[in-house]
Formats: C-alpha cells, sequence, structure tokens
C-alpha cells in the first residue's frame, strides 16, 4: 500500500522489478504478498504502467500517490487527471481537507500516511488540536516508523474509531512487504482497491502474521 | 578481520548475514579525534547538553562512522577477492550513542554483466525501536569458484 521506487522517488534504492523478484523469494519462504501499491513521493505520472512486469512474476501492481499536506503525508488511491489537474502533486503543504474530500468525489480515496510519525504523521496534529473530521483511514502499521510511533498511531485509530492499513513504506527492495493490509477480498486493480478501502473490510498486518493468515479461510473472489 | 573468501556460486536471493554494533560514545569521541576534529565544536557528538542544543534528544554518531561500519559488513563478508562497486546510503534518521544496532545485509539480485558476476544487496542498521536509520544498496562483484 505505500512503496517507493527509483523510477519516480529520489530517495529509493529499490527498482519494481526488484521489489517483485523479492516478493517471489519472500512467496517462496512462506509468507502471503499478493501485491504492491507504489506510492511516489509527490508525483504519479499516468504514462507508467507496469503490467507486463506485474504479469511476468505473477504479483498486482497498483499505483497510487504520497502527496503532502498541512497535516503530513497522504497516501491517495485512485488518481484521477481532475485530481491532478486541482493540486499541484509538488506542492509540501496541500491543504489535507481539500485533498481528502476531493479524492472520495473524484471516486477515489485517501488516507494519513505513516500516522505516529513526528511532524509528518495525523497523530502529531490532532494531539496539538486538530480535528480530525473527514479523514477515515490512517496507515497505522508503517515499515519505516519505530515500533512506539505505531503504536501511536493504533492509539489514535481507536480514539476516532479510524481504520488501518498497513504498508511497508519501502524506499529499499528487502523493505517491501515489511507491513500489509490484509484484504477479504481479492483485488486486481485500483478501483477494486478504492472500493474494498471504501466499502471492505480489511486491517494492517506484519509480513510475520502473514504466514499464519495464509492457512486461514480462502478469499472471497 | 577479514571473513573468508565468498564466491559466486554459493550466494542466492533471500540470503541474509549480520553483525552487532554497540554505538559506544568512547567509540564516537576516538574516531572524531582520529579525525582530527575538535570534538568541542560538534556539540552533537559529544554530551546530552550539546545534542540538545540542536534539537536532538541524546548525542548522536557520525554519519561517516555509521557508514564505515555498514561498509565493513560487506568487505568483510564478500572476502579479499571481493569488489565493492557502488554503495549508496541514504541517512534517514540519526543514530544515537548508546545505541546497540543489528547490521545487515540480505542478497535481493545476482546477474553477470559483461561477464562478471555482480551481487546487489540491501544494506542497513536497525535499532531496538524498529527504526532503520541507514538503509542502502551495495553492488559487489565476486570471484567465481575455482
Amino acid at each position: 500500500m505505500h512503496s517507493h521506487s527509483t523510477d519516480a522517488s529520489d530517495d529509493a534504492g529499490g527498482t519494481v522489478e526488484g521489489y517483485l523478484k523479492w516478493i517471489v523469494a519472500r512467496r517462496k519462504r512462506g509468507y502471503h504478498i499478493d501485491g504492491i501499491v507504489l506510492t511516489e513521493h509527490r508525483h504519479f505520472d499516468p504514462a507508467l504502467h507496469y503490467d507486463a512486469l506485474a504479469e511476468r512474476y505473477g504479483v498486482v501492481v497498483l499505483r497510487g500517490a504520497e502527496l503532502e499536506t498541512d497535516i503530513g503525508h497522504v497516501l491517495v488511491y485512485g488518481v484521477t487527471p481532475t485530481l491532478a489537474r486541482h493540486f499541484d502533486f509538488s506542492s509540501v503543504a496541500l491543504p489535507h481537507r481539500a485533498l481528502f474530500r476531493a479524492a472520495r468525489d473524484e471516486g477515489g480515496f485517501a488516507v494519513g500516511a505513516h500516522a505516529g510519525r513526528p511532524r509528518i504523521g495525523l497523530a502529531h496534529h490532532v494531539e496539538a488540536g486538530l480535528d480530525p473530521d473527514g479523514i477515515d483511514a490512517i496507515e497505522q502499521l508503517n515499515g519505516g516508523s519505530s515500533d512506539e510511533e505505531n503504536e501511536r498511531a493504533r492509539q489514535l485509530a481507536e480514539r476516532f474509531g479510524l481504520r488501518c492499513v498497513g504498508g511497508s513504506d519501502a524506499h529499499y527492495v528487502s523493505a517491501i512487504g515489511r507491513c500489509l493490509t490484509a484484504f477479504r477480498r481479492e483485488i486486481r486493480s485500483v478501483e477494486e482497491l478504492v472500493h474494498e478501502l471504501t466499502f471492505g473490510d480489511y486491517h494492517a498486518v506484519t509480513v510475520e502474521q502473514t504466514v499464519a493468515a495464509a492457512a486461514a479461510a480462502p478469499k472471497e473472489g | 578481520m577479514t571473513a573468508d573468501q565468498r564466491y559466486f556460486e554459493d550466494i542466492d536471493p533471500g540470503d541474509e548475514f549480520e553483525e552487532s554494533w554497540e554505538a559506544l560514545p568512547e567509540h564516537v569521541q576516538q574516531y572524531v579525534t582520529l579525525g582530527q576534529r575538535n570534538l568541542e565544536t560538534m556539540g552533537r557528538f559529544r554530551d546530552a547538553a550539546g545534542a540538545r542544543e540542536v534539537g536532538l534528544q541524546r548525542p548522536i554518531v557520525p554519519g561517516m562512522m555509521s557508514l564505515a561500519v555498514l561498509t565493513r559488513l560487506v568487505t568483510d563478508w564478500m572476502g579479499p577477492q571481493g569488489r565493492l562497486q557502488t554503495m549508496d546510503v541514504d541517512f534517514r534518521r540519526p543514530v544515537q550513542q548508546g545505541d546497540t544496532l543489528r547490521v545487515l545485509g540480505l542478497i535481493t539480485d545476482t546477474h553477470e554483466d559483461d561477464g562478471r558476476p555482480i551481487v546487489k544487496l540491501d544494506v542497513y542498521l536497525e535499532n531496538d525501536r524498529g527504526e532503520r536509520p541507514l538503509q542502502g544498496v551495495a553492488i559487489v562483484e565476486l570471484p567465481r569458484r575455482p
């Protein structure tokens, strides 16, 4: 749900193909990872496609964006041309209420990224007095956050009844899949992802938890 | 200390190796002194008061010292006939003095480049709070087994 590649994030060292190779290697060791969502920093290039790579490695590859707002970073899934036109994705201080509302109105879904981090996570701003009205979900488990920061995010979600996703925030190959989101239904497209985020059943998990979960009930088609 | 020689045929993507590193204040002092820098002017490496002056909770480890530890992990692992081609590291958080860190390498890819056996590794430091202050990628050329 949250990863960066050398294709568009200047602080990333992992290539998309590197991520997919690593996922194949992880699967051989018993971990359950179906796919990734590339969320490059302040960027969304509609011309980029990874269908051939996804097919070659048998991994779902979807795309969103990680944008920067006045309350920290926000993951946006279902980026449309209208959304890209209305917001300057390169800005580091987008108005968060307008962004969350526009994402929803445009048929997308926005999530407060690494919510427990100082300054760039939602919890910090809520503790300073922000009303999280209009925010439905946060990234509760983030692979780049400390255990303490992820706990802070969990407490925020519990306090305000927010829904929770997990994301690896991978910048390097071996970090992909460190934290994930477990959905009840199978997801093959961004449209299905947005639908499940909006209406479906999901929760944040660590990659270690997927080993046990893989043996649990099969997914609904 | 140098590890035994590592050969291209003996490694696979997914292999991991690691060491432990205790970032002791006396080692930082020694490092800075050896670098002929004046610790008195580098408060963030010296003591808690110096660290607080620049907004840090605790004194930290110089970035180049952390990079040296990470680099040595790779050069010890590859052995004397290995060749470290590149090491690209991202400094994401400060390394705090007194922390004990895991120093890790993971093989993410192996391939041939113009007939040369190349190994790509993810390398990083991880503290006991689950943070990865340094992360990077190393490219190593290994010899083939004779």
